[in-house]
């Protein structure tokens, strides 16, 4: 099965991240129309009717979203969301790493919408090689004219700042981005107000993540018609989709939504290792409820798709586990993750997540009860929607999910550590006596 | 800081200069960096005591963080670190275990020196640590930015 190559259209090329390499595929011509020619409600209905759905994990209409922002005269912001740290996703490190241009030229599209004078990369400090691509990408971009003041003679200005985090998963919340922005401990806040009406420095703000922001290009250059021939009636356009765990070719394919997930996985990806079998997968990164193989690999890979089976889309990454992966183990490493990365604000997520590792740990020490697995359940229920954000969430799902479609596993696994240790008992007994005596 | 429309977004870049300098973030340059930016040194060591990539204490020089999340824990992340922790944890050389990178499809991996690595065998991890000590490009083969799409790659 061939990838249907949109955003990565060209991505080979290495010339591509050097504004002449973009500009002969065609690149910064739309920019220059919509500078020139478009008025921000003209951009607005397109992103609207194309239907684009934000690709870093809650699938929110992008159109709607910048329509969410007041009119009028006031400082407001745009910011691109580059802080992908979900476990599993790597499709943004690739789309800013081989089209940097493609990502600029939509966010300069996108700020007319926003009418945001001011934007930002927020980019994971960890992306040191990408953020450098960026920062070479902007400068270019500055130097021909599509940022800074009067752009393409327009009166338009925008100022593009590549900010660089510094290691924390929250910070791709986008309250907690907003608080980093602004030189704080990342930190979630309060919703509502939400950030289209109070963002940024109190202003209203428009977030969206690398992906969304580099289909915008094509959707005004082409017009939402063209976009919605791509992809299924709820979730239109192409996805970059992130495969990676026990596959015989990790990476990142393009695909137009609603692609059978089996055709990624088993075609694209290269299938099970010689002589595994899938056994599961999260279909949208880390903090998607995992689906088992039966469940899950008929399903077409949209958003409503995922959203029926239970689980969710996300930011489009896959993570297969064979049949040599212990489940339980994979909940523990999970639950860990969020475990480390919980701001602490909230008391369900910090308790939540710290007592989650602690009864896995037992788990798989063997010194768990099958009624312990209630409780791990119980726990999960009274974390999700509990919270300002949705950290603790994306542990209790997919970890709510192991417990219950793999219960099993975890009975096996608590009762056969339990019989190791009784065996380590036993048999360190004559060691010991021998000791004595 | 006039790259900001306030100034107190500076924070992360101006941790990031000092430890550059310095190497972590040292009481002495967060009092520079807080007296420039007209703010307490207390509030920067807040800000740098959240982020994980921020030292609030002495590391070496060079840095390696091996990936121990879920896509690399299943290709042997575990084993990666611990392969580096035995190469060369000494005081130019800081290894760390580190969640989710980003870089799932070259797992498992390390981050070396901010640059990605991948995917690493165990026993590629005492020649990474002496390159890195010679001065040496290290694993160019094993670098991402060579690294072709996927779907480019021969299957």
């Amino acid at each position: 099965m061939p990838e249907t190559r949109v955003l990565l259209e060209h991505a080979e090329d290495p010339k591509l991240r050097t504004l002449e390499g973009y500009r002969s595929y065609g690149g910064y011509a739309t920019l220059e129309r919509a500078y020139r020619e478009m008025e921000a409600e003209e951009i607005l209905k397109q992103l609207e009717d194309s239907g684009l759905r934000g690709r870093g994990g809650a699938g929110f209409s992008m159109g709607k979203k910048a329509s969410f922002l007041p009119r009028g005269e006031m400082a407001k912001y745009l910011c691109c969301n580059a802080d992908e740290s979900e476990p599993g996703a790597f499709k943004d490190r690739e789309l800013m790493q081989r089209n940097p241009h493609q990502l600029v030229e939509g966010i300069a599209i996108a700020a007319i919408a926003a009418d945001a004078g001011h934007a930002f990369i927020f980019i994971r400090g960890e992306y040191d090689a990408q953020a450098d691509i960026l920062d070479a990408a902007v400068a270019e971009a500055y130097e021909a004219g599509y940022l800074g003041e009067d752009i393409c003679g327009s009166r338009r200005d925008l100022e593009l700042v590549v900010h660089r985090g510094a290691g924390a998963y929250i910070c791709g919340e986008e309250t907690a981005l907003l608080d980093a922005l602004e030189g704080k401990r990342g930190n979630p806040r309060l919703k509502p107000p939400f950030p289209a009406v109070q963002g940024l420095y109190g202003g209203p703000t428009l977030i969206n993540n690398v992906e969304t922001l580099s289909n915008v290009p094509r959707i005004v250059a082409h017009g939402a018609e063209w976009f919605r021939g791509y992809g299924t009636e709820q979730s239109p356009g192409t996805k970059v989709v992130s495969i990676s765990g026990g596959v015989r070719r990790p990476g990142n394919y393009e695909v137009e939504l609603g692609t059978p997930t089996r055709e990624l996985i088993c075609d694209l990806a290269g299938g099970p290792l010689p002589g595994r079998e899938i056994k599961a997968f999260y279909p949208g990164g880390s903090s998607a409820p995992v689906l088992t193989a039966e469940e899950g690999l008929d399903l077409p890979y949209s958003f409503e798709a995922m959203a029926e089976a239970g689980s969710m889309l996300g930011s489009g990454s896959i993570i297969v586990a064979d049949d040599t992966v212990s489940i339980p183990l994979m909940a523990l490493r999970t639950a860990r993750f969020y475990h480390h990365e919980s701001c602490g604000k909230c008391t369900p997520c910090r308790e939540g997540t710290n007592w989650t590792v602690k009864m896995l740990e037992r788990v798989v020490r063997g010194e768990a009860t099958p009624m312990d697995l209630d409780i791990i359940s119980s726990v999960q229920d009274n974390i999700m929607g509990h919270c300002l954000c949705v950290l603790g969430d994306s542990m209790a799902m997919p970890v709510s999910a192991m417990v219950k479609k793999f219960r099993a596993e975890f009975e096996a696994t608590i009762a056969s550590a339990a019989e190791a240790s009784r065996i380590e008992a036993v048999q360190g007994a004559p060691e010991t006596l021998g000791a004595a005596t | 800081m006039g790259k900001y429309p306030d100034r107190h977004s500076v924070s992360i870049p101006a941790l990031w200069a000092v430890q550059t300098l310095y190497g972590w973030c040292t009481p002495e340059g967060i009092r520079q960096a807080a007296a420039v930016m007209r703010v307490t040194p207390a509030y920067l060591e807040s800000v740098a005591s959240f982020y994980d990539l921020l030292h609030t204490e002495p590391v070496g020089s060079h840095k390696v963080a091996v990936c121990t999340n879920i896509s690399c824990w299943m290709r042997g992340g575990d084993r990666l670190l611990e392969a580096f922790r035995a190469a060369g944890e000494n005081e130019d050389v800081f290894v760390t275990g580190f969640e989710c990178l980003g870089a799932c499809d070259i797992a498992p991996m390390a981050s070396i020196d901010e640059r990605y690595f991948g995917p690493l065998d165990p026993d590629e991890a005492q020649t990474a640590v002496d390159q890195l000590l010679a001065g040496e490009d290290v694993l160019p083969e094993k670098a991402l930015e060579k690294r072709p799409l996927a779907g480019d790659r021969d299957a």
